[in-house]
């Protein structure tokens, strides 16, 4: 196991300790992530109303799953932190909810293929992580509280208009608001 | 067919609840069923997403217990519970018209659906997307027929799988998405040259509101 490195070399390397899992079946590569990772889907899953027994063991299982399928990890497309909270996400959905995640399937042949090379996109999503987070944090209060909400609260948008008194309309066009200056400023980047 | 890119598509924050795990299944499967036909929106549920992966991200940790690590490491070798996904039974008309997840609760295809008349040139076939509360259904509506004037108890969302209809809100083709709620009372007419597909769901009870909507409304509730 590798001795605690320099948090901000961290960060700029999960993709990389996905890939060695994938690579190479990386147990401390594996350890690191699951040090990083571990205790913050748990935080997210216990905002989503999950005592800690049960969010602890959704967080394993999306761990293991972590494992399993780092070979489709494609740096292209997703940032570590984005690509393991989808699969928090779905395990919890799997687990808690006793639902299957509908998914779409990338080789379906009714598929309608995106029609320009995404690259340069995910390129600007990879910068963006840190931006994003800046972004929310210079919203309005009540615009960064509703994104929190909108994410990390189980309530629906229509359960959370009912529960602050405004018509769902206004939080969906509050939601739209704050999305849009959200994704000013990842455009800004260029 | 022509890959024409959808140009109405669902609400953003439905895209957000999609992408926060939070829509119903129902909904998901339209939804994902909507990406599949609409790279536009496969953009922005990525940078939900990656919305999503930066919140966690900055989460304050919440310890995990002593042996959790060790736990997850002894189940690394475990062997992988390999669950087959289902052969997809499905003719080739259903599976170059119906993209996945959709296509995966039809069965044999659209043709071997349990089909219902439900007024002229109207069939409507029940599908269970795993959610009992949220009445959802594919309709087949004939070249030029229209189904009846109706209001909503909530929310109807429609989507466009072949075809294409008009309603007084505009023009509605493959992919496209619908969104009528409890005050509009509207009457889809499937254009003339061709059949006209859609997957409806439905969210509370649907009331219709022509001169048959006695005879009507016991067929919608399953």
């Amino acid at each position: 196991m590798t001795s605690a490195p320099d948090p901000a070399a961290t960060r700029a390397s999960f993709d990389a300790l996905i890939e060695a899992v994938a690579a190479h079946r990386d147990r401390s590569a594996f350890a690191a992530l699951f040090e990083h990772f571990a205790p913050r889907l748990k935080s997210y899953l216990m905002r989503l109303g999950t005592e800690d027994t049960a969010a602890e063991e959704v967080v394993q299982e999306a761990m293991v799953m972590v494992w399993r399928k780092a070979e489709s990890f494609d740096r292209r497309q997703a940032t570590a932190s984005t690509w393991i909270f989808t699969i928090a996400r779905n395990k919890r959905i799997d687990r808690l909810r006793r639902e299957r995640r509908p998914e779409l399937d990338p080789n379906d042949p009714a598929l309608v293929p995106d029609p320009v090379e995404p690259a340069d996109r995910t390129v600007q999503s990879r910068q963006s992580r840190d931006r994003v987070l800046e972004a929310v944090e210079k919203l309005p209060t009540e615009q960064s509280e509703l994104i929190r909400m909108a994410y990390f609260d189980e309530k629906s948008h229509a359960e959370i208009a009912a529960e602050m008194a405004l018509p769902l309309g206004t939080v969906k066009s509050r939601i739209r608001l704050a999305l849009g200056r959200m994704r000013r400023e990842v455009e800004d980047l260029g | 067919m022509a890959d024409i890119a959808p140009i109405h598509h669902p609400d953003e924050d439905v895209l957000l609840e999609y992408a926060a795990g939070k829509a119903s299944q129902a909904t998901s499967v339209m939804v994902a069923t909507h990406l599949a036909l609409c790279p536009t929106c496969r953009v922005e549920v990525r940078r939900l997403e990656a919305l999503g992966g930066a919140l966690v991200e900055a989460e304050r940790p919440v310890a995990m217990s002593a042996g959790a690590l060790t736990a997850v490491l002894s189940r690394l070798d475990e062997a992988d519970e390999v669950i087959e996904a289902p052969a997809d039974m499905c003719d080739p008309e259903t599976r170059s018209l119906i993209p996945q997840p959709l296509r995966g609760y039809l069965g044999n295809g659209l043709d071997a659906l349990p089909w219902r008349t439900r007024g002229i040139g109207i069939r409507e076939a029940a599908l269970d997307l795993g959610d009992p509360s949220i009445r959802t259904s594919l309709v087949r509506i004939a070249p030029g027929c229209s189904v009846l004037g109706h209001t909503h108890g909530d929310i109807e969302t429609t989507m466009v799988l072949k075809g294409a209809f008009n309603d007084t809100t505009g023009r509605y083709a493959r992919g496209d998405v619908a969104v009528a709620t409890a005050d509009l009372d509207h009457a889809p007419v499937a254009e003339a040259d061709e059949e006209c597909i859609c997957l409806i769901i439905v969210e509370g009870g649907l009331k219709f509101t022509g001169p048959l909507s006695r005879l009507m409304n016991p067929f919608v509730r399953f």
